[in-house]
């Protein structure tokens, strides 16, 4: 019914918890960077820079490729997908039992008053 | 609870139905009235089977079965907060047909309207990591932008994530 691998979800969100880490992916959706053009805008060291990358590569939403001594990085889309999917699929799935629910409490109500006295 | 403040993301889901808040309170929280209409009902399944302990700690778990006995699906937690006639908390996580790896965390706010009752659900997800900043607010729309501006190749200003998701 989930197809939503949770695991892999639980990453993607934990990784898009932090603000640099948007804005990083943000700037990587506009096309591949380096290390040090991502840290541009950022009043943040390339160590920590490099932090954040790596949650975000664990997280598979940024894949790294060296061409010599440069590191660049670009924006991998699957996860953000499957995480707006989720999103998704929940909000459909309630939408639809609240509909059952309202259809429901219209039945009741025209069968006769609830127990509600036995709360 | 500690617990709360991990969430990152949420689905939220609102509906207003013409009845009492009591009424939809016990809709959510007996047993007989949950298996009336949670699952909805398919030609050639059993009615479905609720069991509910309604405790702050008690448990809760709805089944759908085939005649046979067969399970065709089944979800199940635990409740976290009880407050009737408006508020009931509790973890969710599917059992089958396809079992989730972990917990997620559903809210049920019922609010009077008039003698009506608007129901908003509120559908969220715990981080794998704890020790994460809070950060509760807009992920609806952050992740809906965030997949336009990849569906779309935008150009949108390095900014334009990074504050308050849902402002501009």
């Amino acid at each position: 019914m989930v197809k939503y691998t949770s695991r892999t979800l639980d990453k993607t969100f934990s990784a898009l918890s932090d603000p640099t880490r948007r804005a990083i992916l943000a700037r990587l959706a506009e096309g591949e960077a380096s290390v040090s053009e991502l840290a541009a805008p950022f009043a943040m060291s390339l160590p920590a820079i490099s932090k954040h990358l790596r949650v975000l590569e664990q997280a598979g939403l940024v894949e790294r490729t060296r061409d010599g001594r440069v590191h660049r990085l670009r924006l991998v889309a699957q996860p953000l997908h499957d995480a707006a999917a989720w999103i998704a699929h929940y909000q459909h799935f309630w939408e639809q039992q609240l509909e059952g629910l309202a259809d429901y409490l219209r039945d009741i109500h025209s069968e006769e008053e609830p127990e509600e006295h036995t709360s | 609870m500690s617990i709360r403040k991990k969430v990152v993301v949420r689905a939220v889901t609102k509906r207003r139905v013409a009845a009492p808040r009591q009424w939809v309170f016990q809709a959510w929280t007996k047993a007989e009235h949950l298996q009336r209409w949670f699952f909805p009902s398919i030609d050639g399944e059993a009615v479905p089977h609720a069991e509910v302990d309604l405790r702050v700690g008690g448990r809760y778990r709805i089944t759908r079965h085939t005649p046979d006995g067969g399970i065709t699906a089944m979800v199940g937690g635990t409740y976290h907060e009880v407050h009737p006639p408006e508020k009931l908390v509790f973890s969710w996580a599917w059992e089958a047909p396809q079992p989730d790896s972990s917990e997620t965390l559903v809210t049920v706010e019922l609010h009077d309207v008039q003698g009506e009752t608007e129901i908003i659900i509120t559908h969220e997800r715990f981080p794998a990591q704890t020790g994460q900043e809070e950060h509760t607010i807009g992920w609806n729309c952050a992740l809906e932008r965030f997949v336009l501006l990849v569906e779309e190749g935008a150009t949108l200003p390095v900014s334009a994530l990074s504050g308050d998701p849902c402002q501009s």
